[in-house]
């Protein structure tokens, strides 16, 4: 049985008592952490407690966390699992010249029954979708994956990342477990101006789009339709109505949140593109976005008669919050419903979202809305 | 056709992933990472014809075994008449396909979905592509190999020139250290009193040592030569100064043989030039070294001409002729080879290494220059050759003597003489030359170390320094001399390199090093004479 505790109130020793309480639980057998960054919380006073723990324990900080029908800026969700997770650590996460395949292959090597992985990496890290590229090309769809980005929306990395070895910055945790899951995704973000390329990118920076320079031309595109000048300062403001979308194959869409425009009029986002990625503009409404959550989770609810699930994860993006504003508890309350109003429904509010679609290519995703039933 | 742009686009972000680096593993990784991804499909593999492994294989984990299972099935299993597509068939919900990429294998992709003909037939040049990329892989890491085996082969023909290169430095030492003690005591023997059979064996001793002499520095300077380690030298000299030195430094000879010697220098020739004189004064010597050897109460004419002049560039051309025995048209193609003699017969009436010629010819490669040569049997030879030369208005510096200078005596008894010298033999013999030719009791030094040390302790008045010894070298004992010098504020006393080491460039780092002088081994005594001269008095 899976057993979800609440926490509120950021008090360090609630915090502690109930994952020690967690941890000798003979009926747990690994535990989920999630906790709010407004709770201030150090590594100096998390790890003496999390690297004590005897049961394997993953998780991270996040801008906010959700539990039943209310987001939340402070507080923790500790869920303990009765089923064990193998959990391991990559690190230097911001490194390019790491191969993070043969660092995630050499650590799950005597690990063959995987069905769900847990995918929570540090959201201000260089080289998140290498570290998704690696997985997807270690497991392929073996497994289902479900994550996101966790990190403070100050924007400065820091300690965030949860496990036995304590907090951590810079580094991903990969919790394996021999489960099954069903994990759907939606976002209902339109194109508003379609067929662009990507045309000079490093990393997550977009310098040039159609050759032009980004910043120039996202505001030739979105300021008639905004109907604001966009300047550096007001560009996180406006950007989180009008990401851009990588196509696909089939009119697939991978959400790119643009947050930041630079000096030189290069755009920052959350993960990275690549060169020569066609990309579209996109924009929707609040009411479009919940409806796409719903139906999300609705996908969840139609498959819940093939197992026993315990509990329903939602795992959406910040950025959805931010830009639905008070309307986001909506969202909230449409998955809910969407996935048929379970016991147990708790999650994340994060920086970007890990999750395969119906077992398609596995993507880093902004923007975008993730249910699974676990 | 918006479902026909989006097909173009795919396709023509797949196409871009390609070619971006010449490691194959990364152009394999980046290219099928893009397909799988743009596609959307669940695995991707590579093979190679006849090869049973995957080259490359995304994800690790999970569809090896049945893509491989597909692959060795191909020829039974064809259900396709597009050459571009083998094979397509249901995996249980997903589809597999294997496209052929010609020439060099097979492309798999599994899906969740199916690819419409259009894209198929739109994935053809793609692949193309994608096969051109790994060909300029393969071809690239073949390259590198080549490239490293060249290396290799360099650095061990370096290596082994290194070694020859000590070989040389080493045996030059070797043997000139012996052949100085065996010409100095002949030197000493010829000055004590001596019958007229003994004066005899002493002139034949002297011949063989100074053959011995010749012999070495030939094979050394025709391997530097052809090693490409020699190298010209430009500096002013004059010119019939250094044709005049050339003739006197075989006058004895020329005498012994009954030989004349001539020299002919045209009126217009100018006599101001820049060039490299030592090298010029080697050709110059070799030839009329030869000329005297097969000459027997003859004539040798050393003569030069203005070819042509322009600016200050003169065009001179050198001949030195001779009324000896001549060569014939079959000798003629031999004599240039090294070792080789217009007599090769075991009279060997004439003697000589048989390298002069070689070196000559080594030399004037130098100048971008060629030995001619024009011959009758029982006549006689002309040899000759054309030189560019700068021509210079202002006067040179003359050209240092390569002959001993005037043996008049000197008086250096009251000398304080400092040798550094480690060879027992060689100590005696300078010992014994200082006593009888300058009645100058030397003190003596058996390292660098000793040397030093006796220096500080007395007041010299020069140092003969050897170079290689044991606990400190002579480079190394003049520096610290030096040293003591500028801090006791003594003035600087020459210091005298005497040195078997008489290769290419020897001198000059001696020179260099800080001494004053340089006598190679084996000592000549007027040049030593030269030294006394020039320091002492």
């Amino acid at each position: 049985m899976i057993k979800v505790n609440f926490l509120p109130d950021i008090d360090i020793t609630a915090f502690q008592h109930n994952l020690e309480i967690l941890d000798s639980d003979p009926s747990i057998q690994s535990i989920c952490i999630f906790c709010c960054d407004d709770n201030d919380y150090t590594a100096a006073q998390l790890n003496p407690m999390l690297t004590t723990c005897k049961k394997p324990i993953f998780g991270g900080i996040f801008p906010q966390i959700i539990y039943q029908l209310q987001h939340y800026h402070q507080g923790n969700i500790l869920i303990g699992l009765p089923y064990h997770a193998d959990v391991k650590v990559i690190h230097q996460l911001s490194d390019e010249n790491i191969e993070f395949e043969d660092d995630i292959d050499e650590k799950f090597s005597a690990i063959t029954d995987i069905m769900t992985m847990f995918v929570f990496v540090d959201g201000l890290s260089k080289s998140i979708s290498s570290l998704v590229e690696a997985l997807f090309n270690v497991f392929g769809v073996e497994n289902n994956y479900i994550g996101g980005g966790a990190g403070s929306l100050t924007f400065q990395q820091k300690p965030c990342i949860i496990s036995n070895n304590g907090l951590e910055q810079d580094v991903a945790v990969l919790a394996a477990i021999a489960k099954p899951s069903i994990v759907a995704v939606g976002h209902g973000w339109q194109s508003l101006d379609a067929n662009h390329q990507v045309t000079r990118v490093n990393k997550n920076v977009i310098e040039q789009i159609d050759y032009q320079n980004a910043l120039h031309l996202y505001k030739t595109i979105v300021e008639p339709h905004c109907g604001e000048s966009i300047t550096n300062r007001n560009f996180f403001d406006i950007a989180k109505a009008y990401p851009f979308g990588i196509n696909k194959l089939n009119d697939e869409k991978i959400v790119r949140d643009p947050i930041a425009a630079t000096t030189d009029g290069h755009l920052v986002c959350v993960g990275e593109l690549k060169e020569g990625d066609s990309i579209d503009f996109l924009h929707s409404d609040h009411n479009s976005l919940i409806q796409a959550a719903r139906l999300t989770a609705e996908q969840t609810f139609q498959r819940t008669a093939e197992y026993n699930f315990k509990m329903t994860l939602f795992i959406d993006c910040v950025s959805r919050a931010l830009f639905l504003e008070e309307k986001f508890r909506q969202e909230i309350i449409a998955v809910y419903d969407g996935a048929g109003q379970p016991d147990n429904f708790a999650g994340a509010l994060v920086l970007g979202e890990i999750a395969n679609i119906g077992q398609n290519y596995l993507e880093f995703y902004n923007k975008t809305s993730v249910v699974a039933k676990i | 056709m918006p479902g026909s742009h989006n097909r173009l686009q795919i396709l023509y972000e797949i196409a871009l992933s390609m070619g971006s680096s010449t490691d194959l593993q990364k152009t394999l990784k980046s290219a099928l990472t893009e397909i799988l991804r743009k596609l959307n499909g669940i695995a991707i593999a590579i093979f190679e014809y006849k090869k049973p492994q995957a080259v490359h294989i995304i994800p690790r984990r999970g569809f090896r075994d049945i893509m491989s299972w597909h692959i060795h099935s191909l020829g039974d299993a064809s259900n396709s008449g597009n050459e571009h597509l083998l094979l397509t068939t249901r995996l249980d919900n997903r589809n597999l396909y294997i496209f052929h990429l010609k020439t060099y294998g097979y492309l798999v992709i599994i899906l969740n979905h199916s690819l419409d003909d259009m894209l198929i037939k739109m994935l053809e040049p793609v692949l193309g592509k994608l096969v051109s990329s790994i060909q300029t892989c393969q071809d690239h890491a073949r390259l590198q190999v080549q490239e490293q085996q060249l290396h290799d082969n360099l650095v061990a023909m370096e290596n082994l020139q290194k070694v020859k290169d000590q070989f040389l430095a080493n045996m030059s030492h070797e043997i000139r250290t012996p052949l100085n003690a065996i010409s100095g005591f002949t030197q000493l023997l010829k000055d004590s009193p001596l019958n007229p059979g003994q004066v005899d064996q002493i002139k034949h001793i002297e011949q063989s040592t100074q053959l011995l002499t010749d012999l070495i520095s030939d094979i050394l300077n025709l391997t530097k030569a052809r090693a490409g380690k020699m190298a010209l030298k430009h500096t002013s000299f004059k010119l019939t100064q250094l044709l005049e030195q050339c003739l006197q430094q075989h006058q004895m000879i020329a005498d012994e043989e009954g030989n004349q010697l001539h020299l002919n220098i045209a009126q217009d020739i100018p006599d101001n030039l820049i060039s490299d004189p030592q090298k010029l004064s080697q050709i110059l010597n070799n030839l009329i070294s030869n000329a005297l050897k097969f000459t027997r109460q003859g004539v040798v004419t050393l003569s030069v001409s203005l070819v042509e002049k322009k600016a200050n560039l003169a065009c001179l051309e050198f001949c030195v002729q001779d009324n000896g025995i001549g060569i014939t048209e079959t000798e003629l193609q031999q004599i240039f080879n090294p070792f080789s003699q217009v007599d090769s017969t075991s009279t060997r009436k004439y003697g000589g290494s048989g390298l002069g010629l070689s070196i000559v010819t080594e030399i004037l490669r130098l100048f971008h220059a060629k030995i001619n040569v024009e011959s009758t049997p029982g006549k006689g030879s002309r040899f000759y050759f054309r030189l560019n030369a700068e021509t210079i208005p202002a006067k040179p510096a003359s050209v240092a003597s390569l002959v001993a200078h005037d043996e008049k005596s000197i008086n250096i008894r009251n000398s304080k003489i400092l040798l550094a010298e480690d060879n027992r033999t060689n100590q005696m013999l300078m010992k014994a030359v200082f006593k009888k030719k300058y009645q100058v009791d030397l003190d003596i030094a058996g390292d660098g170390v000793e040397a030093v040390a006796m220096y500080k302790r007395n007041n010299y008045d020069i140092v003969l320094m050897d170079i290689n010894m044991p606990n400190m070298d002579g480079v190394e004992a003049t520096r610290k001399i030096q040293n003591f010098e500028q801090q006791n504020g003594k003035t600087p006393v020459p210091i005298v390199a005497i040195t078997a080491n008489s290769l290419e460039g020897d001198r000059e780092k001696l020179l260099h090093s800080g001494m004053s002088d340089y006598l190679p081994k084996p000592v000549n005594f007027q040049e030593l004479h030269r030294v006394l001269q020039t320091y002492l008095l």
